[in-house]
């Protein structure tokens, strides 16, 4: 079934919508979930939110891609879990996207809304070639290691870190020009 | 804001993007339609190859400006370095837009663009899949050397491919072609839609170069669109701070103005190797030699 009909579906209030979803991308979205909850129950959760949110959100909102958009609830999902479940004890992917990122950060003390960070993130993307934005969502989006990008790319574990390095100092650059910074 | 901040952060940014980045790539609408695919079909059952050098525009302006930024593209069509060169087969047709060579390394863009419903199907599938590259010398027909690149799907369902290729030990003088085929794995076709694709390879140099040495003796090359040593590996570290210094004496780190493509060393990139060997890394803008003096690699200065 397309995603047009899928989306017909759900406009139509009929549950079959959510259905077609589920063997759609159900694996995939439960994939994304665990790789960031690592744990079978709270990724299954986690899916099952995304499900009814989508229910509740389509209509009237009509997703362009309905796999990111769905994705995109699942992230936000699983985020909102950790921050909840896991305050204390942060899985491995997490500790180690997360310290990544910190490399990013031009001003850890400074105080921005999520809309001003996601909006120079948005516009940092937009200036990235689109093999490097690729790499770029891939890794700190969609959370995969270094090795599954390697192996997608066809090329060394090194070269993916390098230029994910690249992108890194970049994005600290564009953070420190849109005044995500003291300074 | 944190690191965690900005991780939870990414998950709001524009659908489109974490579409893009969804694999396999699908083809959401493709711009082909049918009957152009089938007269270029036509077309391409009797072509083997056509003459070079069709213009001094190239032919996939948006392949070239994905791996060269700024005025990259138009300095290659005024500087008259657009190849333009199609080859085809009845499943793709291959245009090499440029082949540029600073005597060191030799750089490749070219558009795969699928004929049929096969090529079609098999690029939008895999978005990027490898590709094996064999360089050989037209009088012997021995292989100079191996290459194996992967090129990506574009929103518009062709394949593009950048291959960088180290020159090192290799007689650049002779005339050579360049053969490309789909390197055999378990997500192969049953058919390689691009075996039997050759280009010629000119492989004499088209750009400037200049070798700047140390205090050591060690040896880099700055070229229009790459920083390379084949002696020693200091480039492809990504801690060291690498600057290009003006005549003037004003001093440009290559991290930020150059926005490095990509960077490859042998034993592994990223690596700091004790041991002599090649490491480069490219610009992905073209950029004037003769503008700087000197070169500071991790604290070391190279001057010409």
């Amino acid at each position: 079934m397309t995603d047009d009909e899928i989306i017909a579906l759900l406009f139509h209030r009929e549950e079959q919508g959510v259905k077609e979803i589920s063997a759609k991308y159900g694996i995939k979205l439960k994939q994304l979930a665990f790789r960031f909850l690592e744990n079978e129950q709270d990724a299954e959760e986690c899916l099952n939110d995304v499900y009814l949110k989508a229910w509740d959100a389509i209509p009237p909102q009509k997703p362009t891609y309905l796999f990111a958009y769905l994705a995109k609830i699942c992230r936000y999902t699983a985020f909102s879990m950790i921050d909840q479940k896991h305050a204390q004890k942060r899985n491995a992917v997490l500790v180690e996207l997360t310290a990544e990122m910190e490399q990013c950060i031009p001003d850890p003390s400074a105080n921005h809304s999520q809309e001003e960070i996601t909006e120079a993130l948005n516009a940092f993307l937009g200036t990235l070639k689109q093999e490097q934005r690729m790499l770029f969502v891939r890794r700190y989006w969609y959370g995969d290691s270094i090795a599954e990008l390697a192996k997608m790319r066809h090329c060394q574990e090194g070269r993916i870190k390098t230029i994910l390095f690249r992108i890194r100092k970049k994005l600290e650059k564009f953070l420190k020009e849109r005044g995500i910074s003291y300074e | 804001m944190n690191e965690h901040e900005l991780l939870k952060a990414m998950s709001n940014i524009d659908e489109s993007y974490i579409a893009e980045a969804e694999y396999p790539v699908s083809i959401k609408k493709t711009n082909k339609p049918l009957i152009r695919i089938l007269s270029i079909l036509a077309a391409a059952a009797a072509m083997t190859t056509t003459a070079g050098a069709i213009s001094s525009v190239f032919l996939h302006r948006e392949t070239v400006e994905n791996y060269l930024y700024g005025d990259s593209r138009k300095m290659l069509e005024e500087q008259e370095l657009v190849c333009n060169y199609m080859t085809a087969n009845e499943h793709v047709q291959l245009t090499v837009e440029t082949i540029l060579s600073d005597g060191h390394l030799l750089y490749l863009i070219a558009t795969l663009e699928p004929l049929d419903e096969e090529a079609q199907n098999f690029i939008a599938e895999h978005g990027s899949f490898p590709l094996d590259l064999a360089a050989i010398y037209d009088d012997t027909g021995e292989k100079m050397n191996y290459i194996g690149q992967a090129g990506f799907c574009s929103e518009n369902g062709n394949h593009l491919i950048e291959c960088s290729y180290w020159l090192k030990d290799i007689d650049i003088t002779r005339p050579a072609e360049m053969c490309f085929s789909l390197r055999k794995n378990q997500d192969s076709p049953e058919i390689d839609f691009i075996a039997g694709l050759t280009i010629p390879l000119d492989m004499t140099p088209n750009l400037e170069s200049i070798a700047f040495s140390s205090d050591a003796g060690d040896i880099v090359y700055l070229s229009e669109f790459a920083l390379c040593s084949d002696t020693i590996n200091c480039i492809t570290n990504p801690n060291y701070r690498i600057f290009l210094i003006k005549n003037n004496g004003f001093r440009v780190e290559i991290n930020d103005d150059f926005n490095l493509s990509g960077l490859s060393s042998k034993g592994g990139m990223g690596t700091n190797l004790s041991i002599p060997c090649e490491s480069y890394c490219m610009f992905d803008k073209l950029i004037s030699v003769t503008d700087y003096d000197a070169i500071e690699i991790n604290g070391v200065i190279y001057k010409r």
